[in-house]
Protein backbone atom coordinates (compact mmCIF):
# COMPACT_ATOMS: atom_id res chain seq x y z
CA UNK A 1 0.00 0.00 0.00
CA UNK A 2 2.68 2.39 1.25
CA UNK A 3 4.76 1.52 -2.47
CA UNK A 4 1.68 1.93 -4.45
CA UNK A 5 0.88 5.11 -3.06
CA UNK A 6 4.66 6.42 -3.40
CA UNK A 7 5.16 5.61 -7.37
CA UNK A 8 2.09 8.82 -7.99
CA UNK A 9 4.31 11.01 -5.49
CA UNK A 10 7.67 10.15 -7.38
CA UNK A 11 6.14 10.76 -10.61
CA UNK A 12 4.79 13.83 -9.66
CA UNK A 13 7.73 14.71 -8.28
CA UNK A 14 9.38 13.90 -11.90
CA UNK A 15 7.83 16.19 -13.81
CA UNK A 16 8.25 19.15 -11.37
CA UNK A 17 11.59 18.39 -11.74
CA UNK A 18 11.74 18.43 -15.39
CA UNK A 19 8.49 21.25 -15.85
CA UNK A 20 11.08 24.23 -16.00
CA UNK A 21 14.27 22.80 -16.97
CA UNK A 22 17.33 25.14 -17.60
CA UNK A 23 16.22 27.35 -20.29
CA UNK A 24 19.09 29.25 -20.65
CA UNK A 25 20.48 26.66 -23.42
CA UNK A 26 17.55 26.97 -25.57
CA UNK A 27 17.80 28.82 -28.60
CA UNK A 28 13.94 30.96 -27.23
CA UNK A 29 15.52 31.73 -23.79
CA UNK A 30 18.43 33.78 -25.34
CA UNK A 31 17.53 35.31 -29.13
CA UNK A 32 14.04 36.30 -30.81
CA UNK A 33 13.35 34.18 -34.12
CA UNK A 34 11.14 37.23 -35.15
CA UNK A 35 14.17 39.71 -34.50
CA UNK A 36 16.00 38.59 -37.84
CA UNK A 37 19.19 40.96 -38.44
CA UNK A 38 21.75 41.55 -41.45
CA UNK A 39 25.07 42.62 -40.38
CA UNK A 40 27.52 43.59 -42.42
CA UNK A 41 30.92 44.15 -40.34
CA UNK A 42 33.99 43.76 -40.07
CA UNK A 43 35.69 41.22 -37.83
CA UNK A 44 37.43 42.74 -34.73
CA UNK A 45 37.92 39.39 -32.67
CA UNK A 46 36.95 35.81 -32.68
CA UNK A 47 36.42 33.93 -29.42
CA UNK A 48 36.97 29.96 -30.81
CA UNK A 49 35.90 28.72 -27.26
CA UNK A 50 33.65 26.06 -26.08
CA UNK A 51 30.41 25.41 -26.30
CA UNK A 52 30.32 28.13 -29.19
CA UNK A 53 32.13 30.36 -30.95
CA UNK A 54 31.80 34.28 -30.94
CA UNK A 55 32.60 36.76 -33.62
CA UNK A 56 32.74 40.57 -32.96
CA UNK A 57 31.87 42.72 -35.43
CA UNK A 58 31.84 46.51 -35.99
CA UNK A 59 29.19 47.47 -37.68
CA UNK A 60 28.73 50.55 -39.39
CA UNK A 61 24.99 52.35 -39.55
CA UNK A 62 24.06 54.79 -42.24
CA UNK A 63 24.58 57.81 -39.58
CA UNK A 64 28.14 57.04 -39.28
CA UNK A 65 28.27 55.93 -36.08
CA UNK A 66 29.83 51.88 -35.41
CA UNK A 67 28.21 49.27 -33.43
CA UNK A 68 30.14 46.53 -31.74
CA UNK A 69 28.11 43.09 -32.58
CA UNK A 70 28.54 39.49 -30.80
CA UNK A 71 27.59 36.99 -32.90
CA UNK A 72 27.02 33.21 -31.33
CA UNK A 73 28.03 30.14 -33.86
CA UNK A 74 27.93 26.58 -33.38
CA UNK A 75 30.78 24.53 -30.99
CA UNK A 76 34.05 25.02 -32.80
CA UNK A 77 34.01 21.33 -33.52
CA UNK A 78 30.48 21.60 -35.96
CA UNK A 79 32.21 25.05 -37.66
CA UNK A 80 35.66 23.03 -38.60
CA UNK A 81 33.77 20.49 -39.84
CA UNK A 82 31.56 22.96 -42.42
CA UNK A 83 34.95 24.78 -43.14
CA UNK A 84 35.37 27.51 -40.64
CA UNK A 85 38.43 27.31 -38.47
CA UNK A 86 40.23 29.75 -35.78
CA UNK A 87 41.78 31.39 -38.62
CA UNK A 88 39.57 31.91 -41.10
CA UNK A 89 38.27 35.25 -40.23
CA UNK A 90 40.97 37.06 -39.15
CA UNK A 91 40.62 40.57 -38.04
CA UNK A 92 39.39 43.29 -40.42
CA UNK A 93 37.57 40.68 -42.76
CA UNK A 94 33.97 42.28 -43.77
CA UNK A 95 31.59 39.75 -43.61
CA UNK A 96 27.64 39.59 -43.86
CA UNK A 97 26.23 37.56 -41.17
CA UNK A 98 21.94 36.41 -41.17
CA UNK A 99 20.95 36.38 -37.97
CA UNK A 100 18.34 36.53 -35.00
CA UNK A 101 18.84 39.53 -32.49
CA UNK A 102 18.93 38.88 -28.74
CA UNK A 103 15.66 39.12 -26.88
CA UNK A 104 16.92 41.35 -24.48
CA UNK A 105 17.53 43.81 -27.26
CA UNK A 106 21.84 43.88 -26.78
CA UNK A 107 24.09 43.58 -29.88
CA UNK A 108 24.22 40.26 -29.81
CA UNK A 109 22.80 37.78 -32.28
CA UNK A 110 22.60 33.80 -33.56
CA UNK A 111 24.33 33.28 -36.35
CA UNK A 112 22.62 31.41 -38.83
CA UNK A 113 24.13 32.58 -42.13
CA UNK A 114 27.97 33.65 -43.05
CA UNK A 115 28.86 35.26 -46.13
CA UNK A 116 32.71 35.43 -46.36
CA UNK A 117 34.44 38.57 -48.91
CA UNK A 118 33.95 36.32 -52.09
CA UNK A 119 30.46 34.80 -51.83
CA UNK A 120 30.59 32.24 -50.41
CA UNK A 121 28.36 31.35 -47.41
CA UNK A 122 28.53 28.62 -44.76
CA UNK A 123 25.90 27.90 -41.83
CA UNK A 124 26.80 29.68 -39.16
CA UNK A 125 24.58 28.60 -36.22
CA UNK A 126 23.98 25.94 -33.19
CA UNK A 127 22.13 22.87 -34.85
CA UNK A 128 19.63 21.48 -32.37
CA UNK A 129 19.01 23.92 -29.57
CA UNK A 130 15.27 25.01 -31.26
CA UNK A 131 16.87 27.56 -33.59
CA UNK A 132 13.90 28.62 -36.58
CA UNK A 133 17.07 26.98 -38.87
CA UNK A 134 16.34 23.20 -37.26
CA UNK A 135 13.33 23.31 -38.99
CA UNK A 136 15.11 22.19 -41.91
CA UNK A 137 18.17 20.64 -41.38
CA UNK A 138 18.65 19.41 -44.91
CA UNK A 139 18.67 22.67 -46.33
CA UNK A 140 22.36 23.77 -44.00
CA UNK B 1 -2.61 -31.77 -6.32
CA UNK B 2 -1.78 -31.60 -2.58
CA UNK B 3 1.96 -30.79 -3.02
CA UNK B 4 1.16 -27.21 -4.48
CA UNK B 5 -0.05 -25.61 -1.26
CA UNK B 6 3.84 -26.93 -0.17
CA UNK B 7 5.66 -25.85 -3.58
CA UNK B 8 3.82 -22.63 -2.41
CA UNK B 9 4.45 -22.16 0.97
CA UNK B 10 8.08 -22.74 0.19
CA UNK B 11 8.38 -20.16 -2.76
CA UNK B 12 7.24 -17.73 -0.26
CA UNK B 13 9.43 -18.46 2.18
CA UNK B 14 12.40 -18.49 0.04
CA UNK B 15 11.79 -14.79 -1.62
CA UNK B 16 10.79 -13.57 1.71
CA UNK B 17 14.26 -15.48 2.87
CA UNK B 18 15.88 -13.57 -0.26
CA UNK B 19 14.44 -10.21 0.68
CA UNK B 20 15.75 -10.70 3.95
CA UNK B 21 19.26 -11.28 2.60
CA UNK B 22 19.97 -8.27 0.15
CA UNK B 23 21.08 -5.45 1.75
CA UNK B 24 19.02 -2.21 2.81
CA UNK B 25 18.96 0.71 0.21
CA UNK B 26 21.88 2.98 0.97
CA UNK B 27 20.20 5.93 3.23
CA UNK B 28 20.70 8.51 0.66
CA UNK B 29 18.65 11.67 0.32
CA UNK B 30 18.28 13.29 -2.56
CA UNK B 31 17.66 17.57 -2.18
CA UNK B 32 18.28 19.31 -5.33
CA UNK B 33 16.02 18.26 -8.32
CA UNK B 34 17.04 18.25 -12.10
CA UNK B 35 16.72 22.46 -12.36
CA UNK B 36 18.25 22.83 -9.18
CA UNK B 37 21.26 20.69 -9.72
CA UNK B 38 21.89 22.34 -13.38
CA UNK B 39 21.55 25.92 -11.62
CA UNK B 40 23.55 25.46 -9.08
CA UNK B 41 26.08 22.74 -10.24
CA UNK B 42 26.24 21.63 -13.60
CA UNK B 43 26.55 24.61 -15.23
CA UNK B 44 28.71 26.54 -13.50
CA UNK B 45 31.45 23.81 -13.25
CA UNK B 46 30.43 23.16 -17.18
CA UNK B 47 31.30 26.94 -17.83
CA UNK B 48 34.22 27.14 -15.54
CA UNK B 49 35.68 24.30 -17.18
CA UNK B 50 34.78 25.83 -20.87
CA UNK B 51 36.40 29.09 -20.21
CA UNK B 52 39.60 27.70 -19.38
CA UNK B 53 40.78 26.89 -23.10
CA UNK B 54 40.24 27.73 -26.43
CA UNK B 55 41.59 30.78 -28.26
CA UNK B 56 40.77 34.46 -29.18
CA UNK B 57 42.29 35.77 -31.77
CA UNK B 58 42.60 39.68 -32.21
CA UNK B 59 44.30 42.49 -33.36
CA UNK B 60 47.02 41.70 -30.86
CA UNK B 61 47.58 38.37 -31.98
CA UNK B 62 46.26 35.19 -30.90
CA UNK B 63 45.95 34.61 -27.06
CA UNK B 64 45.68 30.80 -25.92
CA UNK B 65 43.10 30.67 -22.86
CA UNK B 66 43.82 28.93 -19.93
CA UNK B 67 44.77 28.84 -16.33
CA UNK B 68 47.66 31.22 -15.15
CA UNK B 69 48.59 29.76 -11.46
CA UNK B 70 48.33 27.17 -9.53
CA UNK B 71 44.72 28.26 -7.89
CA UNK B 72 43.42 28.50 -11.45
CA UNK B 73 44.18 24.58 -12.42
CA UNK B 74 42.80 23.64 -8.73
CA UNK B 75 39.60 25.71 -9.80
CA UNK B 76 39.11 23.78 -13.11
CA UNK B 77 40.38 20.68 -11.60
CA UNK B 78 37.02 21.06 -9.30
CA UNK B 79 34.92 22.19 -11.94
CA UNK B 80 35.78 18.83 -14.03
CA UNK B 81 35.77 16.81 -10.90
CA UNK B 82 32.39 18.35 -9.83
CA UNK B 83 30.85 17.46 -13.56
CA UNK B 84 32.55 13.38 -13.72
CA UNK B 85 30.51 12.92 -10.12
CA UNK B 86 27.58 15.20 -11.14
CA UNK B 87 26.66 12.54 -13.51
CA UNK B 88 26.08 10.23 -10.88
CA UNK B 89 24.30 11.94 -9.16
CA UNK B 90 21.59 12.55 -12.22
CA UNK B 91 21.46 8.86 -11.85
CA UNK B 92 19.91 8.79 -8.58
CA UNK B 93 16.18 8.68 -7.63
CA UNK B 94 14.04 10.74 -8.38
CA UNK B 95 16.09 12.53 -10.58
CA UNK B 96 16.30 9.55 -13.35
CA UNK B 97 13.95 10.06 -16.07
CA UNK B 98 14.32 6.36 -17.30
CA UNK B 99 16.84 3.22 -17.34
CA UNK B 100 17.66 3.84 -20.90
CA UNK B 101 18.95 7.38 -22.55
CA UNK B 102 18.87 9.00 -19.49
CA UNK B 103 21.40 7.00 -17.97
CA UNK B 104 23.73 6.61 -21.03
CA UNK B 105 23.79 10.23 -21.37
CA UNK B 106 24.80 10.59 -17.25
CA UNK B 107 27.67 7.73 -17.83
CA UNK B 108 28.82 9.63 -20.35
CA UNK B 109 29.20 12.64 -18.35
CA UNK B 110 30.63 11.03 -15.61
CA UNK B 111 33.04 9.50 -18.57
CA UNK B 112 33.83 13.04 -20.09
CA UNK B 113 34.11 14.45 -16.47
CA UNK B 114 36.94 12.31 -15.80
CA UNK B 115 38.40 12.77 -19.03
CA UNK B 116 38.56 16.37 -17.86
CA UNK B 117 39.66 15.77 -14.52
CA UNK B 118 42.42 13.45 -15.92
CA UNK B 119 42.86 16.36 -18.58
CA UNK B 120 43.42 19.21 -16.05
CA UNK B 121 45.77 17.11 -13.59
CA UNK B 122 47.74 16.95 -17.03
CA UNK B 123 47.30 20.35 -17.04
CA UNK B 124 46.89 19.90 -21.20
CA UNK B 125 44.44 22.70 -22.62
CA UNK B 126 44.26 20.99 -25.81
CA UNK B 127 43.02 18.16 -24.09
CA UNK B 128 40.56 20.25 -22.07
CA UNK B 129 39.41 21.73 -24.97
CA UNK B 130 38.60 18.58 -26.76
CA UNK B 131 36.44 16.67 -24.46
CA UNK B 132 34.85 20.12 -24.11
CA UNK B 133 33.12 19.60 -27.22
CA UNK B 134 32.44 16.20 -26.22
CA UNK B 135 31.14 17.59 -23.05
CA UNK B 136 28.99 20.19 -25.14
CA UNK B 137 27.70 17.37 -27.57
CA UNK B 138 26.61 15.04 -24.62
CA UNK B 139 24.58 17.98 -22.63
CA UNK B 140 23.15 18.89 -25.85
CA UNK B 141 21.88 15.57 -26.76
CA UNK B 142 20.47 14.86 -22.87
CA UNK B 143 18.54 18.65 -23.62
CA UNK B 144 17.29 17.59 -26.79
CA UNK B 145 15.39 14.14 -25.40
CA UNK B 146 14.71 15.76 -21.80
CA UNK B 147 14.77 20.16 -21.34
CA UNK B 148 11.30 20.65 -22.33
CA UNK B 149 12.16 24.51 -24.15
CA UNK B 150 14.31 22.43 -26.68
CA UNK B 151 12.60 19.40 -27.13
CA UNK B 152 9.27 20.88 -27.89
CA UNK B 153 10.94 23.61 -29.85
CA UNK B 154 12.45 21.12 -32.38
CA UNK B 155 9.47 18.85 -32.26
CA UNK B 156 6.70 21.91 -32.87
CA UNK B 157 9.78 22.69 -35.81
CA UNK B 158 9.38 19.50 -37.78
CA UNK B 159 5.55 18.98 -37.27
Amino acid sequence: MRITMAIPAVGLGLLLAVGPVLAHHAFSAEFDAKKEVKLTGTVTKMEWVNPHAWIHIDVKKPDGKVEQWMIEGGTPNALMRRGLTRDSLPPGTVIVVDGYQAKDGSLRANGRDLTFPDGRTLFLGSSGTGAPYDKDPAAK
Amino acid sequence: MRILPFIAILAAALLLGCNRMQPAPPPFKSVADVKQMMDMLVDPAADGFWNESGQIVSAAGIEQLGPKNSEEWTKVQDNAMLLAESGNLLMMSPRAQDDDQWMKAARALVDEGQEAYQATQAKDVDRMFAVGADLYDTCLHCHQLYMPAIRDALKALNK
